[in-house]
C-alpha cells in the first residue's frame, strides 16, 4: 500500500483536512516501526487504496523538540511515496523555510495551500499556474475548514502519486522564496480587522481578565448544566437495561457469577458508559475555545500568574475544567505540545475538586455539619483543592521542566464549524473507550471481589476481603480518624466517587435518612472533616488512572500519579486531625 | 530588529516569522509582567518576557496603522 503523509506547522489546519479526507475511519494507532502514535487511515485515491498519516505539526525539521524528532524520524526511515505539505496561504512566508527543508529531501510533494477563504478576505490573491511551475511541484488551493477545493483535492492527490516529477536539481531557499514572492500578492495592509477589534475588548488591560473568567465560567456551568441530566440519563437508561432485560437473563446463573456479571463487569461498563456524554460536551466546548482562537488568549491572559508556577494559560483552562471532571481535562492537555509542560499540568488536574467529589461532600457535610456551617465546609475543600494543585506544581515543577520557549502564535478569531467540532468529539469519545475499557472494568471487578469475598460474608461488611484490608490498614488510617468502614467507602471511591455514599449504605445496611444517623453515630466532625480532605486529595478514580496511562504511556508516571496524591491525603488528614483532635482535648472538655 | 539568540529558540523564532531585518509591531503587553503580543508580517505572536530579551528592536517612525 502506497503511503502519504500529511506535513506542515502547528495552526495549518492540517488535522482538519485530515478528518476531511479520511471522516471517521482515521484511528490514533501505534506506528510498526517507531515507537509513536500517529494518526492515519486508509483512503481510496482513484483505483488505489494509500494509507494516509498524520503527522504531528512542526516548525523545524532539524528542531529537537519531541514532535519534530518524530517526523524527521519517519520521513527517514518510513518509505514514504508522498508528502502533501500544507500551507496556512495567509503566512506562507514564514513556512518557506521548512518547505524547503522538506524539499530537499528529495520524496515526491504536493503544496497545498490551506485556509484561502482567510487568504482571500485579506485580499491575497495566488498564481497557482505559475507558482507550480517554477517550484516543479503540483499545488492545490482549498479550505479544508469550509470544503472548499475539496473536491479536486483527491484527483491531484492521485496524479501526483502515479506520476510526481522529481527536481534532479533541488531548488535553494532562496529560490523558493523568490518563486512565492512572484506568484503571491500580499495587500500592503493584510490584517484581520475583527480580530484587531475583538482583541481590543478581550484582551484589555483592565477587562480582559475579568471577562476571561465570565467566559470561563459560562463554559463550565454550560458542560454541567447540560452534562449532569445526560449523564443522570445514561445512568438510567443503564440501570432499566439491567432490570428489565440482564437481570432476568442471568437469573438461573449461580449467584456468584450473577454478582460478578452485573455487579462486577456490567457496573465497570456502565462506568465508562457514564464518561461518554461529559466527554462529548467538554470536546465540543472545548472546540469552540479553541477554533476560535480564544485558548491562546487564555493563555496571554493568564500567563504572568500561571508561569510562577511553572504552568502556562492553557494549564489554567484546564485545570478549571477539571473542576467539572478530570478526565477529558486530562485529556484535553494534548493541545500542550511541550511535554514537560503536559505532564505537569496532568499532575495538578487531579487535585481539581470534580462533580463527583462533590456529591460525597455535599452528603457528609448536610448530615455532621449546619445549616450555617456547610457552605464555608464546602468553600474551605475548595481552597484546599487549588492549593493542592499550587503545592503540587511547586514541588514538581523542577522535575517536570517547560524547557520548550513560551513562544505562541496568536490566530485570527475564527468561528468554529460544527463538523469540525463533531469530528473532534467523535474522536475523543472512540480513543477514550478504545483505551480506558479493559482498564476500568478491571479496575470495578476487583473491587466487586474484594467487597464480595470471602464466600459467605455480607458483601461490603467489614467480614469480606475488604474489610480485612481496613483492618490492616487501620495502623496507618487510624491516626487520620478513618475507620474500617470509611476505608470500604475510600477503597469503592477508587472507582468512581459517585458510588462512595452508596457504598456507606451496603455498609451499614442503612439508607437515607437512617444511614445519615447511622453515620452521626458513628463519625465525629473531625472523623467527617478528615475523610473528606482524603477523598478530596487521593486518587481520584479509577477512569482518572486509565486516562493518565493512556496519555502518557508511561506507568512510572502514572505510579507517581497515584502515589504523591496518596502521600499528600495521608499526611494532610493526618495533620489536621492530630490537630483538630489535641485542640478540641485541650480546649474543649 | 536582531535576534541575539543561536539554537532552538532562535529557529522556533525564525519559523515564526521573527527573523533578523523584519520588521515587528508590539500590539499590547499582558498585565503583571506577563507575556508581549507581536505582529510580525501578517502572524501574531506571543512571547514571554524572558524569551523576548534576546530580540532587539530598533524603533521605526513610520506612522501607526
Amino acid at each position: 500500500m502506497k503511503r502519504v503523509a500529511l506535513l506542515g506547522m502547528p495552526n495549518t489546519g492540517k488535522s482538519t483536512l485530515f478528518n476531511r479526507l479520511t471522516g471517521s475511519h482515521a484511528k490514533v494507532g501505534n506506528w510498526p516501526g517507531l515507537t509513536v502514535e500517529l494518526m492515519n487511515a486508509r483512503l481510496i485515491v482513484g483505483d488505489q487504496v494509500v494509507r494516509l498519516v498524520d503527522l504531528p505539526g512542526i516548525y523545524d525539521l532539524n528542531g529537537f523538540s519531541d514532535d519534530e524528532r518524530v517526523v524527521t524520524n519517519f520521513l527517514d526511515t518510513q518509505q514514504t511515496d508522498l508528502i502533501i505539505f500544507v500551507l496556512n496561504t495567509s503566512q506562507y512566508e514564514r513556512q518557506l523555510n521548512l518547505l524547503s527543508q522538506v524539499m530537499a529531501k528529495g520524496i515526491p510533494l504536493l503544496l497545498v495551500m490551506n485556509m484561502v477563504d482567510e487568504a482571500s478576505a485579506m485580499g491575497i490573491t495566488v498564481d497557482v499556474h505559475g507558482l507550480s511551475e517554477k517550484l516543479n511541484h503540483p499545488i492545490h488551493l482549498l479550505s479544508a475548514k469550509y470544503g472548499q477545493g475539496m473536491e479536486r483535492l483527491l484527483p491531484a492527490i492521485r496524479q501526483a502519486i502515479s506520476s510526481c516529477p522529481l527536481n534532479d536539481t533541488p531548488l535553494t531557499q532562496a529560490d523558493i522564496e523568490q518563486a512565492f514572492q512572484a506568484s503571491i500578492n500580499v495587500p500592503a495592509q493584510a490584517s484581520h480587522a475583527l480580530t484587531e477589534k475583538l482583541d481590543r475588548v478581550l484582551l484589555h488591560p483592565v477587562f480582559g481578565l475579568p471577562l476571561f473568567f465570565a467566559v470561563m465560567l459560562l463554559l463550565f456551568e454550560g458542560v454541567f448544566a447540560i452534562g449532569k441530566p445526560l449523564q443522570d440519563g445514561a445512568a438510567w437508561l443503564l440501570a432499566a437495561f439491567r432490570t428489565v432485560a440482564l437481570e432476568p437473563l442471568c437469573a438461573n446463573l449461580p449467584v456468584l457469577l450473577q454478582g460478578l456479571l452485573l455487579d462486577g463487569v456490567y457496573n465497570g461498563l456502565g462506568t465508562v458508559a457514564s464518561f461518554v456524554p461529559l466527554i462529548v460536551l467538554f470536546f465540543l466546548f472545548m472546540g469552540i475555545v479553541e477554533d476560535t482562537g480564544y485558548l491562546s488568549r487564555a493563555a496571554f491572559l493568564m500567563d504572568a500568574l500561571m508561569s510562577k508556577f511553572g504552568l502556562d494559560g492553557r494549564s489554567f483552562v484546564m485545570l478549571l475544567m477539571g473542576f467539572g471532571c478530570n478526565v477529558p481535562a486530562l485529556m484535553g492537555t494534548r493541545v500542550i505540545r511541550s511535554k514537560g509542560l503536559r505532564y505537569l499540568t496532568m499532575l495538578t488536574i487531579p487535585f481539581s475538586l470534580c462533580s463527583a467529589r462533590m456529591q460525597v461532600f455535599v452528603f457528609f457535610i448536610a448530615a455532621i455539619f449546619t445549616a450555617d456551617q456547610a457552605p464555608w465546609v464546602l468553600f474551605s475543600l475548595y481552597v484546599i483543592s487549588i492549593l493542592m494543585a499550587i503545592l503540587t506544581s511547586l514541588i514538581f515543577k523542577r522535575q517536570y521542566i517547560n524547557n520548550d520557549a513560551f513562544v505562541l502564535e496568536m490566530p485570527p478569531y475564527r468561528f468554529p464549524t460544527v463538523h469540525q467540532m463533531a469530528t473532534t468529539s467523535r474522536q475523543e469519545v472512540k480513543h477514550f473507550l478504545n483505551r480506558a475499557t479493559r482498564f476500568i472494568v478491571i479496575g470495578v471487578v476487583m473491587v466487586w471481589v474484594l467487597t464480595n469475598f470471602p464466600q459467605g460474608a455480607a458483601p461490603g461488611s467489614v467480614d469480606t476481603w475488604a474489610g480485612q484490608m481496613g483492618q490492616w490498614l487501620q495502623p496507618v488510617l487510624q491516626p487520620i480518624g478513618i475507620n474500617p468502614e470509611l476505608t470500604i467507602a475510600l477503597l469503592f471511591g477508587f472507582i468512581a466517587k459517585e458510588i462512595v455514599i452508596g457504598s456507606l449504605a451496603i455498609i451499614y445496611g442503612q439508607e437515607g435518612g437512617a444511614l445519615v444517623h447511622a453515620i452521626t453515630q458513628h463519625i465525629t466532625w473531625i472523623q467527617a472533616y478528615s475523610f473528606m480532605l482524603f477523598v478530596l486529595i487521593y486518587t481520584p478514580c479509577v477512569s482518572t488512572i486509565a486516562t493518565i496511562r493512556n496519555e502518557t504511556k508511561s506507568l512510572s508516571f502514572t505510579a507517581l500519579a497515584i502515589a504523591w496524591p496518596l502521600v499528600a491525603a495521608w499526611l494532610i488528614s493526618l495533620a489536621f486531625y492530630q490537630t483538630a483532635t489535641y485542640l478540641q482535648l485541650t480546649y474543649f472538655h | 530588529m536582531a535576534v541575539n539568540v543561536e539554537g532552538d529558540l532562535k529557529k522556533r523564532f525564525f519559523a515564526l516569522g521573527l527573523k533578523e531585518g523584519s520588521s515587528v509591531r508590539v500590539l499590547r503587553r499582558a498585565k503583571f509582567g506577563g507575556p508581549m503580543h507581536l505582529r510580525v508580517g501578517t502572524s501574531e505572536l506571543i512571547v514571554r518576557l524572558k524569551d523576548a530579551s534576546c530580540i532587539c528592536l530598533v524603533p521605526s517612525f513610520a506612522s501607526p496603522v
